[in-house]
């Protein structure tokens, strides 16, 4: 499962709009367990897309999502029962 | 967890470090995506009905018939806009290379696109990028040895001076994405829906069209909000203007 969320992430960082890549980063994270590559992932985004400016002056904002939604992912899948 | 922190450091100390790395074998894949999507269109058009192709033949053929005039006086005044810049020795620096755009908007969410153009092309950070030879989208952010990264005006918050042709009014429009733009500029301009808006340079270069005025009356100034004419998530090529 992880080998093909992986896979499937690498597609749609490449070739679909970021709004779905980031709704199948989100569902990674929480689908699977220390999901460590969503980190590498929002890293990816922004080195492929990202400028110094960023948006309204705010840059590595996909780095930035990926380890907010990487820990509370943790943090939500400890406390709940799936 | 120690790796993650490295990854991340690698990132912001050298943010070029990762694009290098990863573009030859991106780019190869984007490559392989728009020649996919350009053959899929050409069987798509194929596959079109005749009757439904000679209907959109003669509206064209209309079309065209009505913009000829108006095309004959604009390659007039084009020409006599050209010869006296030339008389007045204001010549614009530079050639004009032409890129192939890799990916876009909306898979890029910076508001960016990659071009398949790069340093070993003569491109240099800072370059003005066109479309469709008189459309002005951006600058070049990024330059690696084949791709370069390009800006676009209307990236969220990006600030950039404007002039409104109707009204000679030079004001700072900001960027909202997505090739629309957002000005702010006194109730009393005279400016219309369609007014066109350029950069203030010697040359002509169209960025946008006035698309709605916001107008409240309880406030001096009117909002006007303009768009890139092109759409900008269906370009495929670009022009870079270089140095000589």
């Amino acid at each position: 499962m992880r080998t093909v969320a992986n896979i499937i992430i690498i597609t749609s960082i490449l070739f679909f709009p970021w709004w779905i890549t980031t709704t199948i980063l989100i569902i990674s994270c929480f689908a699977i367990p220390r999901f460590y590559e969503a980190i590498f992932f929002g890293i990816l985004i922004d080195a492929f897309y990202g400028t110094k400016l960023g948006i309204y002056g705010l840059a590595y904002i996909f780095s930035v999502f990926s380890v907010i939604i990487f820990f509370l992912s943790a943090i939500i899948r400890n406390r709940v029962v799936w | 967890m120690l790796f993650l922190i490295l990854l991340f450091g690698l990132h912001f100390f050298f943010p070029r470090f990762y694009a290098s790395l990863f573009y030859p074998v991106a780019s190869l894949a984007w490559k392989i995506e728009n020649s996919f999507v350009g053959w899929m269109g050409h069987i798509a058009k194929t596959m079109k009905s005749k009757n439904s192709l000679l209907k959109e033949n003669e509206t064209l053929v209309e079309k065209i018939r009505s913009k000829e005039t108006s095309l004959l006086m604009l390659d007039t005044l084009k020409q006599e806009n050209e010869n006296l810049k030339n008389m007045l020795a204001r010549i614009p620096e530079g050639r004009i290379i032409l890129g192939v755009v890799l990916t876009r908007p909306p898979v890029s969410p910076y508001d960016t696109l990659v071009i398949d153009i790069g340093s070993r092309d003569g491109i240099e950070v800072g370059a003005l990028v066109y479309t469709a030879s008189d459309v002005i989208i951006g600058e070049i952010a990024e330059v690696y040895p084949h791709q370069s990264k390009v800006s676009l005006f209307s990236t969220p918050g990006k600030k950039i001076n404007v002039l409104f042709t109707g009204s000679k009014i030079n004001t700072e429009a900001t960027g909202r994405g997505g090739g629309n733009f957002i000005a702010n500029v006194p109730a009393s301009a005279d400016i219309k829906e369609g007014d066109i808006v350029i950069l203030p340079n010697i040359k002509f270069h169209i960025l946008g069209v006035v698309e709605s005025i916001i107008v409240d009356s309880a406030d001096s100034f009117s909002t006007i909000l303009f768009k890139t004419p092109i759409n900008i998530y269906d370009i495929n090529f670009v022009e870079v203007q270089i140095k000589q």
